[in-house]
């Protein structure tokens, strides 16, 4: 069986297209949240006061242990990815599914997070209310967060999945040390994801702490 | 007199560059020369020279002046090789100025130098061949370099062919004689004339290439020459300045015709908001007093528009023309890069288009900064239609009443969506936005009625969202303003009304500002003063400053913890959904009439 | 002969197919319906404003004709114009490989834009939106009553198409190049494709962006944007344009590599400043990105900001003129002949100039503050969208023609079509320029009636403009069936897709080309582009 597809002459050269190529789509989606966190900044610039009281209702702890959960699957990642450069597939499929499990552990933590802020009344719209005088101010700090956040989530949960996919591909000698360019784009998927968090978790949480 | 004298001058101008002269022109150099009256040039471009003229080469063979222009141009140098200073001078011009060109002898040009002293070798001349070449420095260009001699009758021949006059001067056994060379085509015409002991190489190189038929030369060549062109009075190539200028002239008249013809007052017949020919409205008149303006820069960059749209044009018909493949025409030397030649067509009209933009945008911000003692207005847009309201209180709708020849400054907001106020025949346009206050200004020149339109668009009735403004003669306004204030509405649309500060006093009491800014704004303890508060520097409890400008008022009211004042706390309530877009005019120019130590 | 086009007839073969061609033409069809929704939706306007009264349709269907009009030239005709049709037909073959790099996801691209453009359709069809194409808050998250959500979403998921076509062309021009073919030698069209895919790829995801926060908004009454709300309608703007500018260039680069492609091989010529013309288009996809406040001078936004955005404008027309210079200056001592595609890429030229200076007046900011949303806009960037990148878009329909479907079009009707299509579209719009400045604004659907004489003659040049368009449907239509059978190399062009056969076989080359020259290697002895038979009818009786 050939990994090699029809178009390109040989592996290696289909190896740094699809390498390229994960870096050009990480580059669409940091535009894509850079329009979310200009927004942010935008607000946070015209509305100090209402961000600043977003930041200090936001649950730091949630924050911390997801933000070193989600650096743990990052280094799990990049064992697996080393793994498979040495074609081992066992203990590539052992490596991605820890990073999964970790990263649904983020997911779990940050469900919880949600609830907590719905039962305080935090989730904009309607049913949002707050006692503090700029509460209309305060409701779009909420907006971006949850859209910030949300679509995170999104992309942490279709990195699981993928991972998972990969995980049972390779327990399967799917890849060697010949093929394993999907392991390695994943890898700086799963990066990526990281580091949009690791922007993110200063943004809404720690900006306005120290005040 | 002075007029005629000028329009005298241009008709001499047009005939002499219409006219390639083959007439005499003086030479500049040797006419001083008041001993030899007869030494010196005679032009004499476009004559053919005899091709029979007999001569020797350096081998002593007899040639025909025919075999030696072998289908290129030539450089054509009369001198003698035992000339002292003059000749010696020429030829190092010649061949320094030749040094510096792309093209090379033999290749693309032939130099023929000839000696006017029948008594000369070709022995000496062929020695003296050997120092030029020397300096040439471009070996293996001996076959286009030809140092000739010949009989006396042969060279007077060719000398008076060229209009070369010289004589001989028995006293020193020299020859008296004129510098400078001439240019030949391959046919054997008179080209090019250059006077002196030393030719720019700018002039060789475009004399060469216009000598060849254009058949040599590059791309940048063609274009150098669009720019430069030749002044057979000075024998060098000049700036076509003359035909640019006469262009530019054409054009600015063009450009002041237009520009006078929308300044001038309205003839009753015409339609005083339009410029039309044959039924076709072309431009609109301006009435305000940033329009001539306005409408200068727009012409004048239309024109610099049209410029490089005709070149382009020009060059995209010419160049389709003569170079359809059909066509057969000199194809050589298609140089396919000139990177100078870019940078050039780049660089220049950038840089005429800089200073389009720096004019702009001068005018851009005094169109952004309303003169003070303006007259103010207020502006409110809502779907879909115009609310105006005088500084007395007078309201309006959909109509403006303004006095000509003062500033007016607008104070605008929309109750809804995004609406933009555009009057054209004033050239001023603004978006107004809901939730702040934006300003424009203007001031109307003339008496009339001008055109309101919405310009953003805001739903269903967009188009039907216009109005009018109505510049009147001061006096007229305020007899207008009078009648509107006081003896009831003087239009359909006019509502008398309490003046604005009346009713914002009674809004100040009603909604119990009062009760913490104290009355008549005079402040307490629990807010701040608001007497002459307008236009004054807030100090803020965050450390920062803000200027009380409409905006922060505005924000102060529907959103008091947005900007505290220091050393008071946070205890407004928001008056956001409890005051109307009317009730914030009202209120804020109330705040505005409040002077220091004003009684309730 | 086997080729790309008879290998399977079966319907599935081409709604599976992952040959780039094939997926070229899949688009080419599909926007061509798109384009007919929003020509049709151009003629009522343009009936509409035959008269000064509204007496054709309703202020409401005004609105919504007009809405329809932008959404779907911009998004699903103009944009996926060249770069999807040609882009997807010629990248491959131009750079002598074998496909893209990610066929799959180029077929997926296709499939993204057909459900972003049905979403968007169901919306039109639904009842329309009546929003401009601009969407400007808060008119279209709180005032609108129409049906925005589906409109938007439909432009939503047909971005992500944008950016999967951009991603992969990026990955194959870096790649899969044939052995030989440095940057340097790659035909200009590539380097535009290149640029334009730049856009794409950094642009398309902010608009997502913003369409998304603005879906939000909407749904959930959260003032991002909204005053009333708290949030900042220039915002929106600012995120809008932030996109909506570099989209202009999206839709207007390619165009100047099709011309860059028709102008060398028809003049016999390497184009003149092949480097400066390649780097151009690299400077656009740059500066593009930060001249997007040149939209917003009258605003509200700073005297300061819209001084640098209008400086950074000024400076965005040098690689333009550029280009036009260069053209200009490869027909001299060219040996030119006027064959259909030649004939679109003059009119391309000189219309994009037209659009292209005029830009430099909307750039001026006092000028602009007149002349600003006016029909002398709408003049302007008609000259460049439908005066050039349709133009290039049809010129390098009928350039590429025989290798797409094996046939040769019938030569005059081609011209006749090309010239008739130049005219009607000045007659169309060059009144509009005049409009403009006489203050005229646009999205109106009643105007003061001294308006009415330069708004007939735009309308009757608007019916002969239409004619410009059907033509080519028909000719090229039925010269799938009745044209004479092309050559491989019928313009005796250089370039390594005219080096397989017309049309070509699925993985384009029988032998993979190797690549010694750079592009437009066209010399003296080349010979002529073939003349095809001028009667059109001589083989259908």
């Amino acid at each position: 069986m050939t990994h090699l597809q029809e178009q390109y002459d040989d592996l290696e050269q289909q190896h740094e297209a699809a390498k390229l190529g994960m870096w050009a789509f990480l580059a669409t989606e940091v535009l894509f949240f850079g329009g979310l966190i200009l927004a942010y900044l935008v607000y946070r610039y015209l509305f100090p006061e209402a961000f600043r009281q977003g930041s200090k209702e936001m649950e730091v702890a949630f924050g911390c242990i997801n933000t070193a959960v989600l650096l743990t699957s990052s280094l799990f990642m990049a064992l697996a990815v080393q793994a498979a450069k040495v074609g081992k597939g066992k203990t590539v499929r052992r490596l991605l599914v820890l990073t999964a499990l970790l990263g649904a552990v983020f997911l779990g933590l940050k469900s919880l997070e949600y609830r907590n802020h719905i039962r305080d009344h935090k989730f904009p719209g309607a049913a949002f209310h707050s006692e503090l005088p700029h509460a209309e101010q305060l409701e779009l700090f909420y907006f971006i967060y949850f859209a910030a956040t949300a679509l995170h989530a999104l992309h942490l949960t279709v990195g699981c999945a993928v991972v998972l996919v990969i995980a049972w591909r390779a327990g399967r000698g799917a890849y060697s040390a010949d093929y394993h360019s999907p392991v390695e784009v994943t890898g700086l998927y799963w990066h990526f994801i990281d580091v949009v968090w690791i922007f993110l978790f200063p943004l809404f949480y720690l900006l306005g702490q120290a005040s | 007199m002075r007029g005629k004298h000028i329009i005298f001058n241009f008709v001499v101008l047009l005939v002499t560059m219409g006219a390639n002269p083959a007439g005499a022109f003086p030479a500049p150099l040797n006419a001083s020369s008041t001993q030899f009256k007869s030494v010196g040039w005679d032009q004499k471009l476009g004559v053919q020279v005899p091709r029979d003229i007999r001569l020797r080469d350096e081998q002593g063979r007899t040639v025909p002046l025919a075999s030696l222009l072998t289908s290129k141009p030539a450089v054509l140098v009369l001198a003698y090789y035992g000339c002292p200073n003059l000749c010696t001078q020429v030829l190092n011009g010649v061949v320094d100025g030749l040094r510096q060109l792309p093209f090379t002898a033999g290749e693309a040009f032939t130099v023929l130098v000839v000696s006017i002293d029948p008594r000369e070798t070709p022995q000496l001349a062929a020695e003296k061949k050997k120092v030029y070449l020397k300096r040439y420095a471009r070996p293996g260009t001996e076959p286009g370099w030809r140092f000739l001699t010949g009989s006396a009758s042969q060279t007077a021949r060719l000398a008076s062919a060229i209009g070369f006059r010289y004589e001989y001067d028995s006293e020193s056994d020299q020859y008296i004689h004129p510098g400078g060379i001439t240019l030949l085509t391959s046919e054997g015409k008179i080209a090019r004339y250059f006077f002196g002991v030393q030719y720019r190489a700018r002039d060789l190189r475009l004399g060469l290439v216009e000598a060849a038929q254009h058949r040599i030369g590059s791309l940048l060549d063609e274009a150098l020459l669009l720019c430069y062109h030749y002044d057979p009075s000075q024998g060098r190539y000049g700036p076509a300045i003359q035909s640019v200028t006469r262009w530019l002239g054409v054009a600015t008249l063009l450009a002041l015709g237009l520009l006078f013809n929308s300044l001038r007052a309205p003839r009753p017949k015409d339609d005083d908001r339009l410029w039309s020919f044959l039924g076709f409205p072309l431009f609109p008149l301006g009435a305000s007093t940033v329009s001539a303006e306005l409408d200068l820069i727009f012409i004048l960059s239309l024109i610099l528009c049209l410029l490089t749209l005709f070149a382009v044009f020009a060059a995209l018909t010419y160049f389709s023309v003569r170079y359809r493949a059909r066509n057969i025409t000199d194809r050589s030397n298609s140089n396919p890069n000139a990177t100078l030649l870019e940078i050039v067509w780049t660089v220049v009209p950038l840089s005429v288009f800089m200073m389009l933009f720096y004019w702009a945008s001068q005018l851009y911000f005094t169109m952004n900064t309303p003169p003070p003692n303006a007259l103010e207005i207020y502006v409110i847009g809502k779907q879909w239609m115009w609310k105006f309201q005088h500084p007395t209180g007078v309201r309006e709708i959909n109509e403006l009443h303004i006095p000509v020849g003062r500033p007016v400054r607008l104070t605008m907001t929309s109750e809804d969506v995004i609406h933009s106020f555009s009057v054209p025949a004033f050239r001023i346009k603004h978006d107004i936005l809901p939730g702040r206050y934006m300003t424009t200004w203007f001031e109307a020149t003339r008496v009339g009625e001008y055109q309101l339109f919405c310009t953003q668009y805001c739903g269903t009735m967009h188009a039907a969202m216009g109005g009018r403004i109505i510049a009147m003669d001061p006096n007229v306004y305020a007899h207008w303003l009078d009648g509107a204030g006081h003896a009831g509405p003087v239009t359909s649309t006019t509502t008398p009304v309490a003046s604005q500060p009346t009713r914002g006093r009674e809004l100040f009491r009603r909604l119990g500002c009062v009760a913490c800014h104290g009355p008549g704004g005079a402040g307490l303890a629990t807010g701040p003063r608001l007497q002459g508060l307008f236009g004054s520097t807030v100090r803020l409890s965050n450390g920062t400053t803000v200027v009380a400008d409409e905006n922060y008022l505005r924000e102060s009211i529907l959103v008091p913890t947005a900007k505290v004042v220091q050393g008071f706390t946070p205890l407004m309530p928001s008056f956001q959904g409890r005051v109307s877009e009317q009730d914030l005019v009202d209120l804020i120019s109330y705040i505005k009439a409040l002077k220091l130590g004003q009684g309730g | 002969m086997r080729n790309y086009l008879n290998e399977d007839y079966r319907l599935s073969s081409w709604l599976l197919t992952r040959d780039h061609k094939r997926i070229g033409l899949l688009f080419m069809l599909s926007i061509t319906g798109f384009f007919v929704i929003g020509g049709l939706a151009a003629t009522i306007i343009r009936l509409e404003l035959m008269t000064p009264a509204g007496d054709v349709v309703t202020a409401d269907t005004y609105n919504k004709l007009f809405t329809m009009h932008g959404v779907t030239m911009v998004w699903f005709f103009l944009i996926p114009s060249i770069p999807n049709v040609l882009g997807n037909f010629l990248i491959p073959m131009m750079i002598g490989a074998r496909d893209l790099a990610f066929p799959r996801l180029n077929l997926a691209s296709w499939y993204l834009f057909m459900l972003g453009g049905f979403v968007t359709v169901y919306a039109l069809i639904r009842g329309g939106v009546d929003t401009g194409w601009t969407f400007y808050t808060p008119f279209s998250t709180m005032f609108s009553n129409t049906h925005v959500v589906p409109a938007l979403l439909g432009v939503f998921i047909a971005g992500f198409s944008s950016i999967l076509t951009g991603l992969n062309f990026i990955i194959t021009i870096h790649k899969m190049r044939a052995p030989g073919l440095t940057w340097m030698r790659l035909p200009l069209f590539v380097w535009t494709i290149y640029a334009t895919s730049i856009i794409l790829v950094l642009a398309t995801p902010v608009l997502a962006c913003t369409v998304g926060l603005l879906l939000l908004e909407r749904i959930f009454h959260v003032g991002i944007f909204d005053p009333k709300l708290g949030g900042d309608p220039l915002l929106f703007q600012h995120l809008f344009w932030f996109y909506s500018h570099p989209a202009v260039y999206i839709m207007i680069l390619p165009g100047m590599g099709v011309t860059s492609e028709l102008i060398t091989c028809f003049s016999r010529k390497p184009l003149f400043g092949y480097r400066a013309v390649a780097y151009s288009s690299l400077a656009i996809a740059i500066i593009g990105f930060l001249v997007w406040g040149h939209h917003m001078f009258v605003s509200g936004q700073s005297v300061y900001a819209g001084m640098v955005f209008s400086f950074l404008s000024f400076l965005v027309s040098i690689p333009s003129a550029i280009k036009v210079f260069n053209w200009t200056a490869t027909l001299y001592k060219g040996r030119i002949t006027f064959h259909t595609p030649m004939l679109y890429a003059l009119g391309f030229v000189g219309l994009f100039s037209i659009g292209g200076l005029t830009g430099l007046l909307l750039a001026a900011l006092a000028i602009d503050v007149h002349v600003h949303d006016t029909y002398f806009v709408i003049a302007h960037f008609h000259y460049i969208m439908v005066g050039g990148m349709v133009s290039a878009y049809l010129g390098g329909i009928h350039f590429w023609w025989p290798k797409m479907s094996g046939r040769l079009y019938p030569e005059s009707w081609g011209r006749f079509a090309a010239v008739l299509l130049f005219f009607g579209f000045n007659l169309t719009f060059f009144p509009q320029f005049i409009l403009g400045y006489l203050g005229m604004p646009r999205r109106y659907h009643e105007y003061p009636p001294e308006f009415q004489v330069l708004n007939v003659m735009s309308s009757l040049g608007a019916t002969i403009l239409a004619a410009g368009y059907i033509l080519p449907l028909f000719y090229l239509g039925w010269s799938l069936k009745y044209g004479r059978v092309a050559p491989a190399n019928p313009w005796n062009a250089t370039g390594l897709e005219w080096q397989t056969a017309s049309p070509p076989i699925t993985h384009n080359f029988e032998v993979m080309p190797e690549v010694t020259a750079g592009a437009y290697a066209y010399t003296e002895h080349t010979p002529l582009p073939l003349e095809v038979a001028d009667d059109p009818f001589a083989r259908a009786v």
